[in-house]
């Protein structure tokens, strides 16, 4: 050690734990020998108040310049006797703290191999902490306004539980209103509750809340920056209607003379160029499809502003690009449908009278394109009807797990076709490979359904089974059972991560897992959070799951984000980061590689990497990826470790 | 290859978030394995350069443990998979030197596995002991 060093070194009886089968009092003399060594202690209990009053006064009083501690885990006591060092005016990495007690006391049968594990461990200590620097703490300032990605019900109780005073919340959608997939239900299970007056007042609290700002009809172009300190570009795309003067009388809509799929009917009807996105919007305001609006197409129609009473329609209206800036940011974008076309012998088509399941719930809304009456695409009733699970689901070809969600679907649309009564005598028959209906009431509703005389037909799996015309109707064919007549067949398909969201894997430098869900930080106890810090993914995006559970991951990530972006609070940085020489970074780019958090980017001027200290986590991969050795970790540097190692065997 | 009275010095690299825990449940549980495995603790299994491998075979060391988090669970997200990647070219460098394989293992320890800790650390010592001490300079004058 150089001359100046005062080394301490702390040995702890832990009442008798450590003392019982470690000779402290022989470590002790031993380390007392060493040159730079200025003190040794032993005490009952260094964890105790008297403890750390004795270690503080000790590091004052003699002046210690490095502290090694021989006691229990790091685990237990690192904090706490760095806290002590803090107060007694040393850096608190400036001391090494020694596990004898799990790892040499508690798991050694001899007292005398015992202790000479003990001494090997702290003697690497001591060739350690000499190596050791002081390193501070950073903190930077940081928003706590949020940006939510996604408007659907996730995504909108988050930003219900996150909005007050002290944090906005920027709730972007591209859509023209709120509520996502389920403004196109009906109803919902258990208890078929109808879903509109179940989410209308929460979407309605969305619009009225003083600090959430949506942005509908929007998208979000870019996003860079970190935790704490997020700018997210959002493009405003020109809507062409005054939403302070439109009524939502409909006129605009009747006289357009254009005529294209309807995307949110799941494309079996079709809207106009101006349109709402589902009856009974929320807000009800119509916007302008540039895609296919005539004006766009270099005709001069001014139907729509000519039939509005209210000069709502402003063909002037221009795209608003704006940045937000924010300290956290939510992705709830939500999910898609797997497509049945990848299983040729289903012979999916809505000529076939064969649906999607979402599609299936445009039939049965009272505000879809048949107004909530069941019927085939000639406009007659079903008498029969097939349910078909697991399309594209729990199957190595296409989709391998389990939707949770479809199940329940398809039980409740049956139910809700047979007490409404919506096609008299219709019989329903379900192909299923598994029933995977664990939510509250589910299992009363399928009894129910059984005892009405629905057919339930398990198949080993329902990817195998095909589906044919047969005369007017349909005819499925499953292996090993005779053909089932229907006139009509419902698809459950998978429930993929919606195609929207693969923009924001490269956008918020984020990674996704083989079926294209993105992954976090741990599926088990970090289920929202991602490993880019300020970053979470809730509702469907994250993984399918029913409205009950999106809700919860709304209201789940809120909390998360009120307890780490705290208003008027800095956020503090990780300090034990690793850093580039530039003198001998040679601008190879391994380290960019391999870095899990995407924290190292090139400087293309200077033609050297540089490690971004707000995203380095200091795993120290990237120090052993360097070929030119130009990475050091702090308080890992490679002479540290080989001085430990030295001291250890 | 056994010679009597022979202790291994073996050096165990344990993560900070996985193995590291895993060492003190065996203490919690008072699993008792040989003490002759010393550990030195890194943040990720990816710290750990091959480097320091030969550095510590080359002064004295019988054998050498890595144990990391399982694959999936490491706590900086892929920090284990490099570990994997790296182990197996340093096992090509042994075999050029002749050196066995089993002196530098590399392993997988969650926090709650006290049992596997001490079963790992115990197996290890046989090993090395069957295997005999390292004589570094034998290595080098092999050819």
């Amino acid at each position: 050690m150089n001359e100046n060093e005062r080394a301490g070194i702390f040995l702890c009886e832990c009442s008798k734990n450590i003392s019982d089968r470690v000779k402290i009092e022989q470590i002790k003399e031993k380390f007392a020998a060493l040159p730079d060594v200025d003190t040794v202690k032993i005490t009952n209990l260094w964890c105790s108040p008297e403890g750390k009053k004795e270690m503080e006064e000790t590091i004052k009083n003699r002046g210690l310049t490095k502290v090694i501690i021989g006691a229990c885990s790091i685990k237990q006591h690192e904090k706490t006797f760095m806290n002590v060092l803090e107060k007694a005016g040393l850096n608190p990495y400036l001391m090494q703290m020694v596990n004898i007690r799990e790892h040499v006391a508690w798991v050694t049968d001899n007292d005398e191999k015992a202790t000479a594990k003990a001494t090997a461990q702290l003697k690497a200590a001591y060739e350690r902490v000499q190596h050791h620097q002081p390193f501070s703490k950073k903190e930077i300032d940081a928003n706590p306004d949020v940006v939510v990605i996604g408007a659907g019900l996730a995504g909108c109780e988050a930003a219900l539980n996150l909005a007050s005073k002290e944090r906005k919340v920027y709730l972007v959608d591209k859509n023209p209103s709120l509520g996502g997939q389920a403004s196109k239900y009906e109803s919902s299970f258990p208890a078929l509750e109808c879903c509109s007056c179940m989410i209308v007042p929460k979407l309605q609290e969305v619009m009225e809340n003083p600090n959430i700002e949506f942005l509908n009809y929007s998208e979000v172009e870019d996003a860079v920056g970190f935790f704490g300190n997020f700018k997210v570009s959002v493009n405003k795309k020109a809507k062409y209607v005054i939403p302070d003067k439109c009524l939502g009388c409909n006129v605009c809509l009747e006289v357009c003379p254009v005529d294209v799929p309807n995307e949110y009917d799941d494309y079996i009807a079709n809207r106009k160029a101006i349109y709402f996105q589902v009856t009974g919007a929320t807000p009800f305001i119509p916007v302008i499809d540039e895609k296919n609006c005539l004006r766009f197409k270099e005709q001069d129609c001014s139907k729509c502003k000519e039939a509005c009473m209210l000069d709502a329609v402003d063909y002037n209206d221009k795209d608003e690009k704006v940045v937000l800036d924010a300290g956290a940011i939510v992705l709830a974008t939500g999910f898609d449908l797997f497509d049945p076309k990848q299983i040729p012998a289903l012979n999916y088509s809505l000529d076939n009278n064969i649906y999607t399941s979402l599609q299936f719930e445009r039939i049965l809304s009272n505000t879809g394109p048949t107004n909530g009456k069941l019927v085939k695409r000639d406009g007659t009733m079903p008498k029969s009807l097939i349910m078909v699970h697991c399309v594209g689901s729990r199957d190595e070809r296409y989709k391998n797990y389990c939707s949770n969600v479809c199940c329940s679907v398809l039980i409740k649309m049956s139910t809700q076709i047979l007490e409404e009564n919506m096609a008299q005598g219709i019989k329903i028959t379900h192909i299923y490979k598994d029933l995977t209906i664990g939510s509250p009431g589910m299992e009363d509703m399928f009894n129910k359904l059984e005892k009405e005389g629905v057919s339930f037909i398990k198949v080993p799996n329902p990817n195998d089974i095909s589906i044919n015309k047969s005369g007017e109707g349909l005819a499925v064919n499953l292996n090993g059972h005779g053909p089932i007549n229907a006139d009509m067949v419902v698809l459950a398909p998978a429930m993929v991560p919606n195609k929207n969201a693969q923009k924001f894997i490269e956008m918020l430098m984020l990674s996704t897992d083989k079926e294209g869900f993105f992954t976090s930080t741990h599926k088990k106890i970090d289920a929202l959070s991602t490993p880019v810090d300020g970053i979470f993914v809730i509702g469907s995006a994250n993984y399918p799951k029913d409205i009950t559970n999106a809700i919860i991951d709304g209201s789940c990530v809120a909390g998360k984000i009120m307890s780490q972006l705290i208003p008027g609070e800095k956020l503090e940085v990780e300090t034990l980061i690793s850093t580039i020489d530039e003198e001998k970074c040679s601008g190879c780019k391994t380290c960019i590689v391999v870095c899990p958090y995407k924290a190292i980017g090139f400087d293309k001027e200077k033609g050297i990497s540089e490690i971004n200290e707000l995203l380095c986590r200091g795993c120290g991969t990237c120090v052993v990826a360097c070929p030119s050795s130009a990475i050091t970790s702090r308080h890992f540097e490679n002479d540290t470790i080989l001085a430990e190692l030295g001291g250890l065997l | 290859m056994t010679e009597k009275g022979f202790e291994p010095k073996i050096a165990a690299f344990v993560c900070n978030w996985c193995s590291y825990g895993g060492a003190d449940i065996a203490g919690s549980k008072r699993l008792q394995y040989s003490p002759n495995v010393k550990l030195i603790r890194v943040m990720c299994s990816g710290r750990v350069d091959p480097q320091f491998i030969m550095e510590v075979l080359r002064n004295g060391a019988d054998g050498v443990m890595i144990l990391g988090c399982h694959p999936g669970d490491c706590h900086y997200i892929e920090g284990n998979y490099r570990t994997m990647k790296r182990h197996g070219m340093l096992k090509l460098l042994l075999k050029q030197l002749n050196i066995e394989e089993d002196r530098v293992i590399l392993d997988w320890v969650s926090a709650s596995e006290g049992e596997k800790f001490a079963k790992v650390v115990d197996k290890m010592n046989a090993r090395i002991t069957e295997l005999g001490p390292l004589n570094w300079d034998k290595v080098l004058s092999r050819t």
